[in-house]
């Protein structure tokens, strides 16, 4: 089914949207890594097998189908039916007799796997009745979780692929970045540069040959939006490069991936197949001039070969070490010729725009951040996972609206936006709407989007030790700021949660910042003291309380904090059988009392209790 | 040709030029330890800071534009200088070069935690840098971060190596450790034996490794590099007298040469010589 024109490709698309129309029922199996980790093959294979001993066809009425990630991991594995829009959670593979038994056959829903709304304990039945869905705008995650990521016709079937059509039918190059510095479509990997006028400067460039990278080496903490894109709808990602390829005039691409990520490997390498031997990739793409191919390389789980440069060295087989800037990789990149690098979703973004125009793309968001941004929403939330929402919501929107609020009920004390290298953001911030600027000025970053939420029984400073050292792990080593200037950091920090810190230590950390910030040669070292000014900046009084009175505010820092037993106590002894080291004594019915020589503050005694009578001091 | 001004006074520069390279033409002091004349920028020491827009740049990899407006000497420049100095002098306290250049800004100790242990190494990686400049690359960074080195290849004696002492003799903080005697050198726990002279074979100053290397590179035979210094020297004077007694037959074989007793072939590589960086 190779294409020869634009046509072609048309034609293939409206009937593979007539197919999906017949689909009566689809019973869609999440099958993103988190849910394939905890058994949904599994549950696959058993909805086939009892589908079959019931002598249940599939056909056009009823699909069984793998899927992508639905962002809403914890619940998983994710069981969904369509049309009713089902949502069944945590599902096993002993429950695949019943959902084939109840819910296929006779359109029954099963009150056990229903989501329970923590917030209200109702159960829910309705995937976008979840608040964590309901609240969500999904253009860059629209199609994870709804198709088969390893089926090119699904993509089709979603008008995949029209914006590539389109592009090569009705606009040139030029064209094409009008378009998308239009939309305003900023990146979305960390530094938030507009995209088109990135295009722009490498379409500028006079040169034999040119590349576009699709940056896939997410390796903040905690985030995975990259991954289930790659994962979950490899084609988006592969039509964006397509069409940036296209504006800039490259005709190679490279995806670049990390090595911790097989799953959206083998899709992206399926998708690449497909859309080869579909001549949507390959030589003169569709019967036009325009050629391109792509080819895969794998990261080395190197978190600074995010970082664009050091990106381009990895490509190229040497250390993953950061370039000097100038020259910028669009005018001198990947083997010294003019390269793009964009980020999976920046590049995800692109087929919306051309479909949808640049004017309705514009039309969403806040100031100069538009369209919508995923979020990885962890911590100490309800509702943790991938959450995408126009720019301009608030934090509040997304914590308390989507996460569902803290742990709990737990009072909030901060979010860390932007991965390790972001900044803390107090309460007082919390309706301040998210874009890239309101953020910057607030002492944190966009970053790649991960969003860590903590409640008053986090240590600041204990956050921002965390996040140093996490840096310092991951920091290449070459330049002095950075390589040396972190490790300092993390001496001094230690010393504060150890209750050695000396009144001076805020003074040379402040002086620290200033040369790792100013001084450090990549973007890794120079956003590596967010976390301590930001810290600092809102929390320096948990500083002091470290240093001068020898106290952890949050009851984190082992060394500065004391378990004691208030008047609360019932006598119920079961901290006494929880201590590991029983120095925990009492009598039944009577108030207990921890012998603080013996204890070794492991907070075993704090989690047992159910009458909040230990306290941390 | 640009004009860029340096601490308010206008310097013509040459497109290509990099702000460090005008500032060393005209003897305005910035101080440098990972830039090396014969080496690509590297842009890792971050010492050469200046500012330009409110913006701290290593000047060693910053390329000349017209109406550059740079600061040297401003506080956040200092500041800065003064924290990378700060944090080598901790990470080398006993390194000579680092003290004496700490002194310059006003830093005798180090407040931060000094590493009494370490070697004087600043990871400059010039070592490494004119080692692969050189054709050899038989040293290169270990691990990553804080944890970072200067080694060989899985810790053990460098296969490539031939000895030749560059990475050591250009070490800014002589941290590379080698031993040396009439009959031969160890340098990265490798011994290496001199090679002989092709003529009267006593000992050269080359390696026999450094012999098989450049007669590699260069297409010449091997007899041509192994000699040593008082047969080269004579075989110049022979060369010398030659050219003065006859010199139209010299230029006739300009390109054929004979050097004294050897004739040695068109050169078809010229000799290995560090080229200065120009940027395209």
């Amino acid at each position: 089914m190779r294409f020869s024109n634009t046509k072609d490709l048309g034609t293939r698309i409206e009937s593979a949207k007539a197919a999906r129309q017949k689909v009566k029922r689809r019973l869609l199996v999440c099958a993103g890594t988190g849910c394939i980790a905890n058994g949904s093959l599994e549950i696959a294979d058993a909805l086939q097998k009892e589908l079959d001993a019931r002598g249940v066809k599939l056909n056009v009425e009823l699909s069984l189908k793998k899927t992508g990630c639905h962002g809403f991991c914890e619940h998983g594995p994710l069981v969904t039916f369509h049309p009713e829009e089902i949502f069944y959670q945590r599902v096993n593979a002993k429950d695949a007799a019943e959902i084939v038994e109840k819910t296929v056959l006779k359109g029954e829903v099963i009150d056990r796997l229903l989501y329970t709304d923590p917030t209200t304990k109702q159960k829910v039945t309705k995937y976008f009745d979840i608040p964590f869905y309901a609240k969500q705008q999904r253009v860059v995650l629209a199609n994870c979780g709804q198709i088969d990521p390893a089926a090119i016709d699904d993509y089709f079937a979603v008008g995949g692929y029209s914006a590539l059509k389109k592009v090569l039918e009705e606009k040139n190059p030029e064209g094409v970045i009008s378009a998308v510095e239009e939309a305003g479509l900023r990146g979305r990997g960390g530094g938030g540069f507009t995209t088109g006028k990135k295009w722009r400067i490498c379409r500028g460039q006079t040169s034999d040959k040119k590349y576009l990278i699709c940056n896939g080496d997410e390796g903040d903490p905690g985030a995975f939006m990259d991954r289930s894109i790659m994962e979950g709808d490899p084609h988006a990602v592969l039509e964006g490069m397509m069409i940036g390829a296209y504006a800039i005039g490259a005709n190679e691409g490279v995806i670049y991936v990390r090595h911790e990520y097989p799953l959206a490997v083998k899709h992206l390498e399926k998708a690449i197949a497909d859309a080869r031997a579909c001549g949507i990739l390959g030589e003169n793409i569709l019967g036009s001039n325009f050629s391109f191919d792509v080819s895969i390389s794998r990261g080395g789980g190197a978190f600074v070969c995010g970082e664009e440069t050091a990106l381009l060295n990895s490509v190229m087989g040497e250390t993953g070490e950061p370039r000097p800037r100038p020259p910028y990789p669009a005018v001198e990149g990947l083997w010294g010729k003019p390269t793009i690098i964009n980020n999976v979703e920046t590049l995800a973004n692109v087929p919306t725009i051309i479909n949808k125009g640049a004017k309705w793309f514009n039309g969403l968001g806040f100031k100069n951040s538009h369209g919508t941004k995923v979020f990885s929403l962890v911590g100490k939330v309800r509702n943790t996972g991938l959450v995408e929402v126009p720019m301009g919501a608030t934090l509040r929107d997304i914590i308390f609206g989507i996460g569902g609020g803290i742990l709990n009920d737990r009072p909030f004390k901060a979010v860390q936006t932007g991965g390790p290298s972001g900044g803390c953001i107090p309460a007082s911030a919390l309706d301040l709407p998210i874009d890239y600027e309101t953020l910057t000025e607030n002492g944190s970053m966009m970053g790649s989007g991960g969003m860590i939420v903590m409640d008053d029984r986090t240590c600041m400073v204990d956050v921002a030790k965390y996040f140093i050292k996490f840096l310092m792990g991951e920091s290449c080593g070459k330049c002095v700021p950075c390589r040396e200037g972190l490790r300092q950091m993390s001496y001094i920090l230690e010393n504060i949660t150890e209750g050695k810190g000396k009144p001076e230590d805020i003074e040379r950390i402040r002086e620290l910042s200033v040369g790792i910030l100013n001084g450090s040669l990549c973007a890794l070292g120079q956003t590596a003291v967010n976390p301590v000014l930001s810290t600092l900046k809102y929390f320096e009084n948990e500083y002091h309380a470290h240093i001068k009175d020898h106290k952890c505010p949050g009851g984190v820092c082992k060394p500065l904090i004391t378990y004691g037993i208030t008047d609360k106590c019932t006598g119920c002894t079961v901290c006494a059988r929880a201590c590991p080291v029983n120095c925990i004594s009492g009598e039944k019915k009577k108030l207990h009392l921890i012998d603080q020589k013996k204890c070794t503050k492991c907070g075993a005694c704090f989690s047992s209790c159910r009458f909040d009578a230990i306290e941390v001091k | 040709m640009v004009t860029i001004t340096i601490d308010g006074i206008e310097y013509e520069a040459r497109e290509g030029q990099t702000v460090l390279d005008v500032a060393k033409e005209n003897n305005i002091p910035i101080p440098s330890l990972c830039h090396h004349e014969a080496l690509k920028p590297w842009g890792a020491c971050r010492m050469c800071v200046v500012e330009l827009n409110g913006k701290i740049m290593a000047s060693c990899t910053l390329p000349v534009a017209k109406d550059q407006n740079i600061k040297t000497k401003s506080e956040l420049v200092k500041t800065v200088r003064k924290v990378v100095l700060n944090l080598l002098l901790a990470r080398c306290p006993h390194s000579k070069t680092i003290q004496q250049l700490a002194r310059l800004y006003g830093i005798t100790k180090t407040t931060l935690k000094a590493d009494e242990g370490r070697d004087n190494c600043i990871l400059c990686n010039v070592c490494t840098r004119v080692c692969a400049q050189l054709g050899s690359s038989a040293i290169a960074t270990v691990k990553r971060g804080s944890e970072k080195e200067i080694g060989t290849p899985f810790g053990e004696k460098p296969p490539d190596c031939i000895g030749c002492l560059s990475c050591a003799r250009n070490c800014p903080t002589e941290t590379i450790k080698f031993e040396e005697t009439d009959a031969g050198r160890i340098i990265w726990n490798k011994s290496f034996e001199m090679a002989e002279c092709s003529i009267c074979k006593a000992k050269t100053v080359l390696t026999k490794e450094q012999v098989v290397f450049f007669a590699k590179k260069s297409g010449l035979p091997e007899e041509y590099f192994a000699k040593c210094d008082e047969c080269a020297r004579k075989e110049t004077a022979e060369t010398f007298a030659q050219l003065v007694i006859n010199p139209g037959a010299h230029i006739m074989k300009a390109w054929g040469f004979t050097f004294g007793k050897l004739e040695a072939k068109a050169i078809t590589a010229s000799p290995v010589l560090p080229q200065k960086f120009e940027r395209s």
